[in-house]
C-alpha cells in the first residue's frame, strides 16, 4: 500500500509530504518489534497515523513518533493492540521537498 | 493513469499545532554565551574556592544556553520554514548549520569572537524568520551586558 505522510512528527527519518510503500502482508508472518515504523490506527479517532514501536509488551504496542516534542503517540492515548496495526513501513519512494 | 489511485494520507501529526514561534529565544541565548564568556574570562587564573566556583558556574551556564540556542534554531528550523521559505533564502539552511557548529564550539572554549560569531549568525537566522512575516527588523544594542547587537522586530 501506498502512504503520504501528512505532518513533522517522524522527523528526521520521513519529513511531511514523504510517500511510503507499507506492507500489510509482512505482519501475517512475523510479529511487529520493537524499533520498526508502522501505520496503525490512533484507537481514539480511527485514523491512520505513523508511529515507531518503541516496546512491546503482552503484544501491546507503545509507539512513538521520532520527533517527541511534536508527536501525539503512545504517551497520550496508550498501547495499541495488533490488530490496529496497519502494516510495516518498508520504504520512502518519494520526498516532496529535497532540502528537507 | 486514472486507474493509479492516490496514496492514503497517514498523519504523523502532534495534536497541538500550537504555532508559537520567535527566535528571541536563541538570541538571548546567544548573548547568554557570550556573557558567560566575558565573565569567565574575566576571572582570569582566578584560584581558590570561590572564584573556582563561579568559574564552574559561568561554564555550566554557558553549556546549557549553547545548547537552548541549537534546540530553539532546530525548532523553527523544522517546524516552522517551509520549502518555499528555503527556496526564498539559499542561505538558510548553512545559515541553521552555522549555528549549529559555532554553539558546540562556543560550549567547548570561552573564545569571545566564536561567541560573537554565534549571535551574528542568530541574527541572520531571526531576519529571515521576521521577512517570511512580512514583520521589519531593526538592529539594536542590548540594553543590559553584554551590550551586543541583536535584531529585533518592528512590531
Amino acid at each position: 500500500m501506498r502512504f503520504v505522510v501528512s505532518g513533522k512528527s517522524m522527523e528526521p527519518k520521513y519529513f511531511d509530504g514523504d510517500k511510503l510503500f507499507v506492507s500489510k502482508i509482512l505482519y501475517r508472518f512475523l510479529k511487529p518489534h520493537r524499533g520498526g515504523i508502522v501505520v496503525v490506527h490512533d484507537p481514539r479517532t480511527g485514523r491512520l497515523i505513523v508511529k515507531r514501536i518503541e516496546s512491546v509488551e503482552d503484544n501491546k504496542y507503545f509507539v512513538m513518533g521520532d520527533n517527541s516534542a511534536r508527536s501525539t503517540d503512545s504517551r497520550e492515548f496508550g498501547v495499541v493492540e495488533k490488530s490496529a496495526i496497519v502494516g510495516k513501513v518498508i520504504l520512502r519512494y518519494s520526498r516532496k521537498y529535497k532540502n528537507s | 493513469m486514472k486507474f493509479i489511485k492516490p496514496p492514503q494520507t497517514v498523519y504523523a501529526h502532534c495534536d497541538i499545532p500550537c504555532g508559537i514561534y520567535d527566535p528571541h529565544n536563541a538570541q538571548v541565548a546567544a548573548l547568554t554565551v557570550i556573557r558567560m564568556m566575558d565573565l569567565i574570562n574575566e576571572s582570569g587564573d582566578a584560584s581558590g574556592t570561590v572564584p573556582t566556583h563561579n568559574i564552574a558556574r559561568y561554564a555550566a551556564v554557558k553549556e546549557e544556553h549553547a545548547e537552548l540556542c541549537k534546540n530553539e534554531v532546530r525548532i523553527i528550523w523544522g517546524d516552522y520554514f517551509k520549502e518555499e521559505h528555503f527556496q526564498e533564502n539559499s542561505d538558510l539552511n548553512e545559515i541553521t548549520h552555522q549555528i549549529m557548529e559555532l554553539a558546540s564550539k562556543a560550549r567547548q572554549g570561552v573564545d569571545r569572537n566564536i561567541g560573537i560569531e554565534l549571535l551574528s549568525a542568530v541574527n541572520r537566522f531571526a531576519e529571515i524568520f521576521w521577512k517570511t512575516k512580512d514583520v521589519e527588523t531593526k538592529r539594536v544594542v542590548s540594553p543590559y551586558k553584554p551590550e551586543e547587537e541583536i535584531i529585533y522586530p518592528v512590531l
